[in-house]
């Protein structure tokens, strides 16, 4: 498929998607005296692109991802999505949360077909469409189960699938994969990376993980703590899949390392 | 917790119970006691079934179970309706909240002399200690399980365009139904024994009557049957209620 090859994918890019404009958080129960949580975020990003956010523990991804959904509001500043203002979430901008975040009293179907409720779809093709995304996400056959019976990465896939069901233009994730072992990680790096060309969407994806953001991204932003700024940017025109060993890949990584410390 | 396991557990408790019978009669019946005073368990049942009729007994059950349900229905759904309203909107959880920790250190027993002023003995006064007994604890459990909702389900329940009211009714009510299935439990449990704690004390009728008239009657027999048939009538409705309980919710969460 031509959407895993080179970036950006299509001929639009240019149209920025999602902007974020001077924006800064800081917790109204937080000590004044402390740095903002984040200061002057600004952030564009085009229509169909996949950025990440990398950056250590605590530096406010969460906060920025919370914020570009319109979970919280922010201190200052704002997010715009389609050039006009975000003030809620909802209305098309789907997110993966760091924490297990399913519903436990649903099945698997069930919390994938409850992602497109808002969808204006009948009840038999809002199954078929979950029963879709559960096989996309490689779950045939968990689909009865609950949350509680499946292991972590499946947990996640399914989150993954509820979250493509609203059909959102925007797909939100937070460190998606940070609970997982090394090679489930990696099979579901593939496995987005499948879905996102079948399905094009803008996509924010947080990680702490600098070569998890390289596979993936076309464009990295680093991020640092204490005002919680982004210190640095970086494009990445190579086709995908890619290698971790390959020269480019690795100097970024040299690269971002180094704006990391 | 298996099916099987449950039988094999469900056996063992089968035979706890019956070697505390034994002992029991044998106690009574090599112990030298007198017979008016700790008479051995089948010579008591055997008595009391012969002096009360069958039909009485069954009137007696019948009246408390009836007393029982109406209180406890009544105070576990205005538990649940006030925890979930007070629980979910800040100002109303704001009013409600200190006259409920005013009112609920205060054993439902100690209404009973209130209850007879304002009800009379008749059925009211009983009805509402129980209700009072059921309220509480449906109450602070339904309230913990709808403010303890972990966060992250109410924010995916938004990202999926819920607001207000439909996300409590799809998501915070599904979520807090563990904690209100442990508070009907409780209450339940609280009913039982506060009922027949109200029958002692101002009834004609009902298990707890039955063990006071038996008492004044001096008949031993009929005490042992009336404790009996409480503890039994009590183990066979959790029992159902547990039931329910697994077969709505044991599908997902550990009970
Ligand atoms: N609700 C909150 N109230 C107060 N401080 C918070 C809250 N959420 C996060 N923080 C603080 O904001 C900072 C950034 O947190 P977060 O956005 O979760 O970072 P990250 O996702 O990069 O690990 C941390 O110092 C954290 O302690
Ligand atoms: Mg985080």
């Amino acid at each position: 498929m031509s959407g895993l090859t080179g970036a950006p994918a299509t001929g639009d890019a240019a149209r920025p998607k999602i902007e974020v404009v001077g924006l800064a958080k800081r917790y109204a129960d937080v000590d004044a005296a402390q740095p903002a949580v984040l200061e002057r975020i600004d952030l564009t990003v085009a229509e169909n692109e996949f950025v990440s956010l990398v950056g250590r523990s605590g530096c406010g991804k969460t906060t920025l991802l919370n914020i570009i959904a319109g979970l919280i509001a922010p201190s200052a500043g704002e997010v715009r999505v389609d050039g006009k203002a975000v003030t809620g979430p909802g209305g098309g901008k789907g997110m993966v949360f760091q924490q297990q975040a399913l519903f436990p009293w649903l099945t698997a179907l069930q919390n994938v077909e409850f992602g497109a409720r808002t969808r204006a779809l009948s009840p038999a093709a809002r199954r078929r469409e979950a029963e879709q995304l559960i096989d996309l996400v490689g779950l045939a056959g968990y689909a009865e189960r609950y949350p509680a019976a499946l292991s972590g990465g499946m947990q996640q896939r399914v989150a993954i699938a509820r979250a493509l069901a609203l059909d959102p233009q925007i797909l939100l994730m937070d460190e998606p994969f940070g609970a997982l072992d090394e090679i489930t990680r990696i099979d579901m790096q593939h496995e987005l990376l499948r879905v996102w060309s079948s399905r094009r969407k803008t996509v924010v994806f947080v990680t702490h993980s600098i070569s998890e953001a390289l596979m993936l991204s076309d464009r990295v932003a680093v991020m640092r703590a204490h005002p919680g700024v982004i210190a640095a940017e970086f494009r990445i025109d190579l086709p995908r899949p890619r290698q971790r060993t390959h020269a480019e890949i690795v100097a970024l990584h040299d690269r971002i390392w180094r704006h990391l410390n | 917790m298996s099916a099987s396991v449950r039988w094999r557990d469900a056996a063992l408790g089968g035979i706890g119970t019956l070697a505390v019978l034994a002992l029991w009669e044998a106690a009574a019946r090599w112990g030298g006691a007198s017979p008016l005073v700790f008479p051995p368990p089948s010579t008591a049942v055997v008595g009391a079934l012969e002096r009360v009729p069958g039909d009485v007994l069954v009137g007696h059950v019948t009246i408390s179970l009836q007393r029982i349900v109406l209180g406890f229905v009544a105070g576990a759904t205005l538990g649940v309706v006030l925890a979930v309203a007070g629980g979910w909107y800040r100002i109303l959880g704001n009013l409600m909240r200190p006259i409920v920790e005013l009112l609920r250190p205060i054993p439902p027993l100690a209404w009973i002399p209130m209850a007879i002023v304002w009800f009379g003995l008749g059925e009211s006064s009983k009805v509402f200690v129980i209700f009072l007994a059921a309220f509480f604890p449906v109450f602070t459990n339904a309230w913990k399980g709808v403010t303890g909702i972990d966060p992250v389900l109410l924010r995916a329940g938004q990202t999926m365009d819920l607001t207000g009211p439909a996300l409590l009714f799809k998501v915070a009510l599904p979520a807090a139904m563990p904690d209100i299935a442990t508070g009907l439990r409780i209450g339940w449990g609280l009913s039982f024994g506060v009922l027949v704690a109200a029958e002692l004390i101002a009834a004609d009728s009902g298990m707890g009557y039955m063990i006071m008239n038996a008492r004044q009657l001096a008949d031993v027999g009929t005490i042992i049957l009336g404790i009996l048939m409480i503890g039994a009538a009590n183990l066979v409705t959790d029992w159902a209620i547990g039931a329910v309980i697994r077969r709505r919710l044991g599908t997902w969460h550990p009970v």
